[in-house]
């Protein structure tokens, strides 16, 4: 093992290689030198992101020092972005830090700044240590939005914190479900046939008897069961309820002790499910038959789709094999001759999948004179990981809005004191004082803020910002950088699901809550 | 004075200050004089906190809180951190920027390379060193605060006597051994005496991935560290005869090295996984048997994780979870805001996901419990049968114990020569040695507890002879 596998030894185990090289050619850009920031970019320079940059035009506060780990005593008046820049580098040595001494307002005002220094970064977080105005926030959110990347919004007040990411579109392959299995038990293909065919229970021993793979056999099962009824799985709960009592169980010498047909047994519920195509992904592939080539060749997940669309149209409507097989009672020659059918199915599957993408872009070279640049190599550990990954895809729009007409409503009928919504609102009436009067509101302004909402609980949250009004606390900006380091890594490695899209979190009654806006 | 979920007000050790109104600063939004002494960084820690202590809308005991109570508090407090690595780290930095300002922290463990991707107060040249010591230093030369102090300790937390547990205002552990937490937990709930003295409330931090816990335990009073025990995550464990006879994972052919070959080869002589050619010896032999079997999929990483039990860790989820704990902390101690009641569970790896929830106290626990569990055995079981399933079990997993009941002793495993004496009872039958619902006191040398088990026997008499008999590995 490498020292660099040494030292990332406990994130490879979460997003492998692959993740770690995104996560190594990124580049993510904070916006105000907050404490809730440099958590954030601590939690992405320790495993290792390309390259950070801040931008801030302001000098250290004594406030920064008493509440941020990244500055001390000595960087007191100077410029906060390269003091903070520098006591960040010393966390890893592989990361590039940058700072820029700028004012993101004179940052989105200068037009011809916006195309390249923008574009530079896959994620942009901005923190409200200084006030940036809602103009600011909504020429960025533009800018971004238009260069398709995503904008993380943080705010913490006292005990309280949200984020909120603003991105056009995130598309995620790998999205680490639980379980990729995919048995096919309801339509083998013929070597899984032939292989289970070629097993007669009745003529094994005791032994062999008891380690036959609980697929072989469901498979058998059902195949009575079809011949049964009308070639159809169980459907009612009565029928799984025989289908696992008359025709699984049934086939064992001794239920007690046959841990294979007790897995069988378990497992039975599976022979009910259909490998037809999950319902969100069929929403996918109805977004790109609707997508010009031009959008979708500039998407490698687009791209993708519409391949898969294709390899549908020519294997009866079937997805791509995962290839994954669980771990099951047998003995290894047993378990090893159908993990292979599995796996050659897999690599059989991805073969095709790959002549779909090569013909997709093969036509789209040779009939459009493009301006998008068409990827001339698809990597095979990409065809391999979506053809894995192809039942869990996630695709998600995002939006511009602060918040929705549900949100609204909700907040005039929160009636609990862990009510985490009237946060939201009420950190957002925060920063509108803010921006109509120049200065931060106190408790004198409690009455007026509160008048536009009809409701006591958002009364009495306001009142808890505004008395613990502290912008620096930091438990909650420590709290809100873990989150925010993680998302961005999620974002960046491009695994798992991210955040959709709003997330408030309160530090008085220890809770959380999402919504999408 | 720590809120129990119930409006009960206990402890008053936790604000020793509690009844001395002498600065009044609550109405007022100017620094007093105490927070601007001659120590420019004590001003400075205490800028961002000075706010948070303010009476606010949620506070639980308005007629009794004090501002100055509460910073006297947060000054006065004594907080133990057990574990310098993920988590600890994280906690040291908290505590200390949140105004605490008396911290002793204690790590067994010295710093590996794999420790540098998210323990953020330790360098490259630091590999090797004791962890509570490096963070010490690095804390303490990063803030420069003269009123901070941060004591380490290089040892188990066995080490020290109980004595010692009985000065610390609250505990928080960020570890990742299930063992020490059991440890301290009991180490705590036997502190508590019936006035409720020497309650020190216990913070609690794990993280696995993108997912992780926070928890505060009020010893005798909220459920306890081992009332949760059968939430546990169980350990993957693989039957012997699929490692000696089928294997069909690659981790089985490690196991297989691991756990049946190496005390062949090197007997005597304990594996190490952080020595380089003990890892070699490992891998290669995983990877001809596995190749013996046609399986692929043994590499040295995959190889590194099933012999250490590897569990994935990344800095942003240990920021989470350390925050959490340290903003109950900052509460318990300051009473500025009602304290979680009593876990909370967090998940980052789809979308974000907390669930807060009041776990309930056991009757029958074996820390914080007075009523004795109830374990059925089966009537053919031996005395050796019976100890596997209890070490087994989720709520007892309890490594090497010793059996008594108020009659006779079981097993004990030490001193030698009670251990010869009491071996022969190893292969009698169970039934045979006790009565059925007869009390046996369980201990084990790694943990303060003693725990009632009543056995309730049921199944043949007779040892059955079957396939599954045969394949288990009782």
């Amino acid at each position: 093992m490498t020292s660099k596998e040494l030292k990332y030894d406990r994130q490879l185990r979460l997003w492998a290689n692959s993740g770690q090289s995104n996560l190594e050619s990124s580049h993510v850009c904070l916006i105000n030198a907050s404490t809730s920031g440099s958590e954030a970019l601590k939690n992405l320079i320790l495993p290792g992101i390309g390259s950070f940059t801040i931008v801030d035009d302001h000098l250290v506060t004594d406030d920064d020092i008493s509440s941020g780990f990244f500055l001390n005593e000595d960087d007191l008046g100077k410029p906060i972005a390269p003091a903070m820049t520098s006591k960040l580098q010393e966390l890893n040595r592989d990361v590039k830090g940058n700072s820029v001494e700028r004012s993101v307002e004179r940052l989105v005002q200068d037009v011809g700044v916006n195309g390249q220094f923008w574009s530079q970064f896959n994620v942009v977080i901005l923190t409200k240590r200084h006030y940036t105005s809602n103009n600011t926030v909504g020429r960025l959110k533009e800018i971004l939005w238009d260069l398709n990347i995503p904008l993380l919004l943080v705010d913490n007040i006292g005990f309280y914190g949200y984020l909120h990411v603003i991105a056009k579109e995130i598309n995620v392959i790998e999205t680490h479900p639980e379980f990729l299995i995919d048995l096919r038990l309801d339509d083998p293909w013929p070597e899984l046939t032939s292989h289970v065919n070629s097993i007669n229970l009745d003529n094994l021993d005791d032994t062999d008897h008891a380690h036959v793979p609980y697929v072989v056999i469901l498979i058998k099962a059902l195949q009575t069961w079809k011949s049964e009824h009308q070639n159809l799985p169980p459907q009612t709960y009565a029928q799984k309820k025989q289908f696992k009592a008359e025709y699984v169980q049934a086939l064992s010498r001794d239920m007690m002790n046959e841990v294979n047909f007790e897995e069988a047994s378990s497992n039975a519920w599976r022979a009910s499910q259909t490998s037809s195509i999950p319902e969100h992904i069929e929403e996918i592939l109805t977004t790109v038959s609707s997508m010009p080539p031009a959008t979708y060749l500039s998407s490698t997940f687009w791209l993708f789709i519409k391949a898969l669309q294709g390899f549908l149209a020519n294997n009866h409507g079937k997805l791509p094999l995962s290839g994954v097989l669980p771990d099951m009672t047998a003995d290894t020659p047993n378990y090893i001759s159908i993990q292979n059918i599995y796996r050659d199915k897999a690599r059989r599957d991805q073969q095709l999948f790959a002549n779909e993408i090569n013909s997709i872009l093969a036509t789209s070279q040779s009939e459009t004179d493009l301006l998008v640049s068409v990827p001339s190599l698809v990597p095979s550990e990409s065809i391999q990981s979506f053809c894995k990954n192809c039942r869990f895809l996630y695709t998600t729009k995002g939006s511009k809005q602060n918040f929705n007409k549900d949100m609204e409503e909700s907040l005039n009928n929160s009636s609990e004191d862990n009510s985490v919504l009237p946060i939201y609102f009420a950190m957002l009436a925060f920063n509108d004082f803010k921006e109509k009067f120049n200065h931060d509101p106190t408790l004198d302004d409690l009455q007026m803020i509160a008048a536009s909402v009809d409701n006591q609980i958002y009364k009495k949250t306001l009142k808890e910002i505004l008395i613990h009004h502290s912008k620096q606390y930091h438990n909650v900006a420590s709290f809100m950088g873990g989150i925010v380091g993680q998302e961005t890594l999620k974002l960046v490695t491009r695994q798992y699901k991210a955040l959709d899209n709003l997330f408030v979190y309160d530090g008085v009654h220890s809770v959380s809550e999402k919504w999408k806006i | 004075m720590t809120s129990t979920g119930k409006g009960v007000t206990v402890c008053a050790k936790v604000c020793p200050a509690y009844n001395t109104h002498v600065y009044g600063f609550d109405s007022s939004l100017s620094i007093p004089s105490i927070f601007t002494s001659s120590l420019y960084t004590y001003k400075l820690v205490m800028t961002s906190v000075f706010p948070l202590l303010k009476i606010g809308p949620f506070n639980e005991y308005p007629d009794e809180y004090s501002s100055v109570d509460a910073a006297d508090a947060l000054r006065n407090s004594k907080v133990l951190v057990i574990g310098a690595g993920g988590l600890g780290c994280e906690i040291l930095k908290n505590l200390a920027l949140t105004g605490f300002k008396s911290i002793e922290v204690i790590d067994m463990d010295t710093i590996d390379i794999s420790n540098l991707n998210r323990q953020f107060l330790f360098r490259e040249s630091d590999v090797g060193r004791p962890k509570a010591e490096v963070a010490a230093e690095f804390i303490r030369q990063r803030i420069r605060d003269p009123s901070l102090s941060i004591v380490p300790f290089f040892g188990k937390i066995q080490d020290k006597p109980l004595e010692y547990y009985k000065q610390f205002t609250v505990v928080i552990c960020g570890l990742d051994s299930v063992e020490a937490r059991r440890w301290i937990n009991a180490t705590l709930v036997g502190l508590v005496d019936e006035e409720l003295n020497n309650l020190i409330p216990l913070v609690d931090g794990g993280t696995e991935g993108f997912r992780g816990q926070a928890r505060v335990i009020l010893p005798t009073l909220t459920s306890c560290y081992e009332c949760s025990l059968d939430m546990l995550s169980t350990k993957q464990t693989y039957p012997v005869c699929t490692i000696a006879n089928t294997p069909r994972l690659p981790e089985h052919c490690i196991e297989w090295a691991n756990a049946l070959e190496w005390p062949v080869h090197f007997s005597g002589l304990k594996f190490d996984a952080d020595n380089p050619e003990h890892l070699d010896w490992m891998y290669e032999a995983s990877l001809k048997r596995a190749k013996l079997f046609n399986i692929k999929g043994v590499t040295r990483s995959l190889t590194l994780g099933v012999v250490k039990n590897i569990i994935p860790a990344i800095a942003a989820t240990n920021a989470i979870v350390a925050a959490s704990c340290c903003n109950e902390v900052f509460k318990i101690v300051t009473n500025s805001n009602p304290i979680l009641n009593n876990y909370m569970m967090y998940s980052g790896d789809d979308s974000i996901f907390t669930y807060t929830f009041s776990h309930t106290k056991k009757k029958d626990c074996s820390v914080c419990g007075n009523t004795a569990k109830t374990t059925i055995a089966q009537k053919w079981w031996t005395l050796q049968d019976f100890i596997s399933q209890l070490s087994k079990n989720q709520e007892i997993q309890m490594k090497r114990p010793s059996l008594t009941t108020s009659t006779q002793q079981l097993y004990l495993r030490a001193p030698e020569a009670l251990e010869e004496a009491t071996r022969g009872n190893l292969i009698k039958k169970l039934s045979d040695l006790i009565e059925p619902m007869e009390e046996i006191l369980v201990t084990d040398p790694s943990l303060p507890i003693s725990l009632k088990v009543r056995v309730h026997f049921e199944g043949p008499e007779e040892k059955p002879d079957t396939i599954s008999a045969l394949m288990s590995d009782v």
